[in-house]
């Protein structure tokens, strides 16, 4: 679709996430299974237009349903699924990491998604689209 | 529904029962990649190719192979999304790999072949262990993996079908013939009753658990606390198994299955041997008289493919809107006879005439022609004026496409919708009507759609129940926005006299907007703009201060980690 790939080696934001380098996986957090092309969804949408991670080793989230973390032992494409009004899909390198990415080497890069939250009177409400 | 338009019911129903599809796919896939290699090997039309060229085009032949392969294993009815690829891509790239460069006419050659197998092998196994991870896996027996078993057979005739043709129009035919006698009594023992019963057993297990869950979680089994839970499970349900219908064949995860997938990989490369020594033959003449006529037409048929795929986006649009309501209304019969049902009855018997009741209701889902909705046989329609004859079997279906919408068919009669009486697009192409339906049907029917965002009838056909307080209030950010639009900002700001409290420098950081809403006075709202262009309103806690401070309350983080951000999409 000719559509532009934005290059992330720390933080950004990609509608309602925002995806940034963290050092570790939080503890409580439990592992997410991938979806059948192997992808991991890392914002379910009502309607079916979700964000989707390739690429990822992989994938831990939060009971709390506002964070998760990926797990990357090498470049991770961050894809808005819709076939219109579409986000710009982005990948996420970590530049100082790339040498332990590279040679089949040890090294992994954390990355973090945290949802969007919006006030209601009654508490906290993730937003949903 | 219009029951004085039946159609000739004869003609309809041979065409779905011979099952056209598979053989035109099948025929059409292998002349491309006939095609591409024909003219790698001969070099012999009027525009030279490089070796290069022809290499481009031989491999855009195979991927066709593959997406034909992807679409053979997925849902029939999804064989659009592949028909894109087959056109938009493959037909784009060997036209430009052969037209572009005019250099040295190309010379067959073992190293060339060898390439062109090793690609095809790549990629088809590629494309056959693509979508390993399995639903099967976790309901082992279930009608899932049934359905796997009936796709993969489906796309195991379009391959014997295949090397059927080979083998009838080939010297090699014989050794074919005998390979292909031994795979089709292996198949023919592993496999039972027809894809669609296949399918509508899986959908009875999603309903069958969606009932018994709805019967059992209902805390006070009321009727009414008993169809919501149902139908609560069952929208869910259904809508998201009626979504991943097409990838419902996928997930091959069982070593059977997976073994089956190997074998349909080994024939097809089986098959582009066979299809590569016999462009290599110089008696070729028959296949090469086509193949220079269809040729000839490729600049059209171009772009005929993207007016087709123009349409092909448009329609499924369209058929999902369409599909979304007809699930709702199949969930609302479910839902009134189950609640009128169990008024009376004992729940064993309840459980078992709600799913009769669903099983009907199913079955008048399944059981259709999607008449215009068949957005695929465009791609025929295209074939056909190549002049591939397999595709003259679709006509009646394309008749039908042409002139009605969905379709039932039986024996001796058959239901026949009427087409959309209109349908509304903004410039974008997406659904889009400011003042009614953006689609509707003769008869009243219609859905209201916002610029691609399907919003409640009302919004748009009784401007005046849309308010600004309903419009920031709505839970949905997407139609929250499409509210906001429809309103206009300026006249939310204006009615509610919403005051600015801090406008950052950045759109994308946004406005922090403060609005005294009858229920909920000093509400604070921030309007950002989003990475595709559009503006939202996030309801933020009355105690941030600036723009920047509710941008990043919405993401709980620290407002210092906003200002470093590499990009916003």
């Amino acid at each position: 679709m000719g559509m532009k790939i934005h290059r992330i080696r720390r933080k950004a934001a990609q509608g309602d996430i925002l995806i940034r380098r963290v050092a570790e996986v939080p503890e409580g957090a439990t592992a997410v299974d991938p979806e059948n092309d192997g992808g991991y969804v890392v914002a379910h949408s009502e309607t079916g237009h979700h964000h989707v991670a390739l690429g990822a080793k992989s994938f831990f989230a939060l009971p709390n349903g506002m964070q998760s973390y990926l797990v990357a032992k090498g470049p991770i494409t961050i894809e808005h699924r819709r076939p219109h009004d579409t986000h710009e899909p982005m990948q996420l390198l970590a530049e100082e990491a790339m040498e332990a990415f590279v040679d089949g080497g040890e090294g992994e890069v954390i990355w973090e998604i945290r949802r969007q939250r919006e006030y209601t009177p009654e508490g906290l409400r993730r937003v949903e689209d | 529904m219009n029951v004085d338009k039946i159609v000739e019911t004869r003609v309809v129903r041979e065409v779905v029962s011979s099952s056209p599809l598979w053989d035109g796919v099948v025929a059409q896939v292998s002349a491309a990649v006939e095609a591409r290699l024909f003219r790698a090997h001969e070099g012999s039309w009027d525009e030279p190719v490089t070796e290069e060229a022809a290499d481009a085009a031989i491999r855009a032949g195979v991927r066709q192979g593959v997406s034909w392969l992807s679409a053979m294993i997925d849902d029939p009815g999804e064989l659009w999304q592949a028909v894109y690829g087959l056109f938009g891509d493959g037909v784009r790239e060997a036209l430009r790999a052969a037209y572009g460069a005019k250099a040295e006419p190309v010379k067959p050659s073992q190293g060339l072949t060898a390439q062109v197998l090793d690609v095809a092998e790549k990629k088809l196994a590629a494309a056959l262990t693509y979508e390993l991870p399995a639903r099967s896996e976790f309901h082992p027996g279930s009608a899932a993996s049934e359905v796997d078993i009936q796709l993969t057979k489906i796309a195991t005739d379009a391959v014997l079908a295949r090397l059927r043709h080979i083998a009838r129009s080939s010297n090699f035919g014989e050794q074919l013939h005998a390979n292909l006698a031994s795979w089709e009594s292996v198949y023919s023992q592993a496999i039972g009753a027809a894809a669609g019963e296949a399918r509508m057993s899986a959908m009875m297990d999603v309903a069958d658990l969606s009932i018994s869950q709805g019967i059992l979680s209902a805390r006070v089994p009321t009727p009414e606390a008993v169809a919501e839970r149902v139908q609560m499970l069952l929208n869910a349900r259904v809508r998201n198994s009626l979504r991943d219908a097409g990838v419902l064949a996928s997930p091959l995860s069982t070593k059977s299955a997976f073994d089956v997938r190997v074998r349909i990989a080994e024939n097809i490369r089986d098959v582009l041997a066979a299809v590569l020594s016999r462009a290599g033959e110089a008696g070729g003449a028959e296949v090469a008289g086509k193949l220079r006529e269809a040729a000839g037409n490729e600049p059209e048929a171009e772009v005929k493919a993207m007016a087709a795929a123009r349409a092909e986006a448009e329609v499924a649009q369209v058929r999902a809107f369409a599909t979304e309501q007809v699930q709702a209304n199949v969930a609302h019969r479910v839902m009134s006879w189950a609640s009128q049902l169990i008024k009376n009855e004992e729940r064993p018997q309840t459980y078992e005439l709600v799913k009769e009741g669903l099983q009907a209701a199913l079955s008048l889902y399944w059981r259709r022609l999607s008449g215009q909705y068949d957005s695929w046989l465009s791609y025929y329609d295209v074939m056909l004026r190549l002049g591939v004859k397999e595709a003259e079997r679709l006509k009646p279906m394309m008749e039908l496409a042409g002139h009605a919408g969905w379709a039932w068919v039986w024996q001796d009669v058959a239901v026949i919708t009427e087409r959309h009486s209109g349908i509304h697009r903004d410039a974008e192409g997406r659904l889009h009507c400011e003042d009614g339906y953006a689609i509707e049907w003769p008869g009243g029917w219609g859905f209201c759609v916002w610029h691609g965002t399907r919003v409640p009838d009302e919004w748009i056909l009784d401007k005046a129940s849309l308010t600004p307080e309903i419009a920031l209030g709505w839970p949905n950010v997407e139609q929250r926005r499409a509210a906001l639009e429809i309103l206009t900002w300026d006249r939310v700001i204006r009615e509610l006299g919403a005051t600015v409290v801090d406008e950052h420098s950045d759109p994308q950081i946004g406005t922090l907007l403060r609005v005294d809403l009858p229920d909920s006075p000093g509400q604070q709202f921030l309007r950002v703009l989003c990475g595709t262009g559009r503006t939202f309103a996030l309801p933020v806690p009355p105690e941030v201060r600036t723009a920047l401070e509710a941008n990043a309350w919405t993401y709980d983080v620290d407002p210092s980690e906003l200002e470093d951000l590499e990009v916003r999409t």
